[in-house]
């Protein structure tokens, strides 16, 4: 299965000069818990809720200050054409929630690990299901052995 | 910020205590040899892919430095 595949959803973006609380109007208004911060085409960031929450509301800044200020920066990325195995890697290694898909260097959506998730519930419940029949009628497929004939 | 494959990657720590995190840049995506970078990290070993922020630095492999 490949990014590509998962139900990521299109991308917000922000530029680096918006305000906090634009931030958050733009979040609420999309209904999505994190942004991408764009400049000139090219990511430069990327900001959470809970980033806001943590960063912002936590630490008394005033909602009018640039986005930037309070953005988190080194984002870590995920190729849409990778495998989700390297998503998984990506996951655990750098301990995040939320990666952008690119294509190339062009931000095509983001994938969160709630995603990742129920993706790969729908492949254990298909194997789980044949695991419940097998269960449940163990031997239903048995046929009894064929009596040898004597002459 | 532009790096070439084979030069070293450095995000500096910013706590306490925190090391430096190091990769090798095996790819430049964008063009211009410029982000993503695909980056292979010293600590783990993991391969992907980085948009890197201004306190990153770059190591070309003659040692100048270049930040963005």
């Amino acid at each position: 299965m490949k990014v590509a595949d998962l139900s990521a959803r299109p991308a917000v973006t922000i530029s680096p000069d918006a305000t906090v609380a634009q931030a958050a109007t733009l979040m609420s208004r999309a209904g999505v818990g994190c942004l991408v911060v764009v400049e000139h085409d090219q990511l430069v960031g990327i900001v959470t809720d809970r980033d806001l929450v943590v960063r912002v509301l936590g630490t008394g800044v005033a909602p009018d200050v640039r986005i930037d200020s309070v953005m988190s920066t080194n984002v870590v990325a995920i190729d849409r054409h990778a495998d989700i195995r390297n998503a998984i890697s990506s996951f655990h290694h750098h301990a995040v929630r939320r990666m952008p898909v690119v294509d190339g260097d062009q931000v095509v959506g983001l994938v969160s690990l709630d995603d990742l998730i129920v993706a790969l519930s729908k492949v254990f419940a298909d194997v789980t299901h044949g695991m419940t029949a097998q269960l449940v009628f163990p031997h239903g497929n048995d046929e009894p052995p064929v009596p040898a004939l004597s002459s | 910020m532009r790096a070439r494959p084979g030069s070293q990657l450095i995000i500096t720590g910013h706590r306490v205590g925190e090391p430096d995190r190091t990769g090798e840049v095996l790819e430049a995506r964008g063009p211009g040899d410029t982000a993503p970078f695909l980056v292979r990290w010293d600590d783990t070993g993991h391969v992907g892919l980085l948009f890197p922020g201004s306190d990153c630095v770059i190591k070309e492999l003659h040692h100048s430095e270049v930040t963005s």
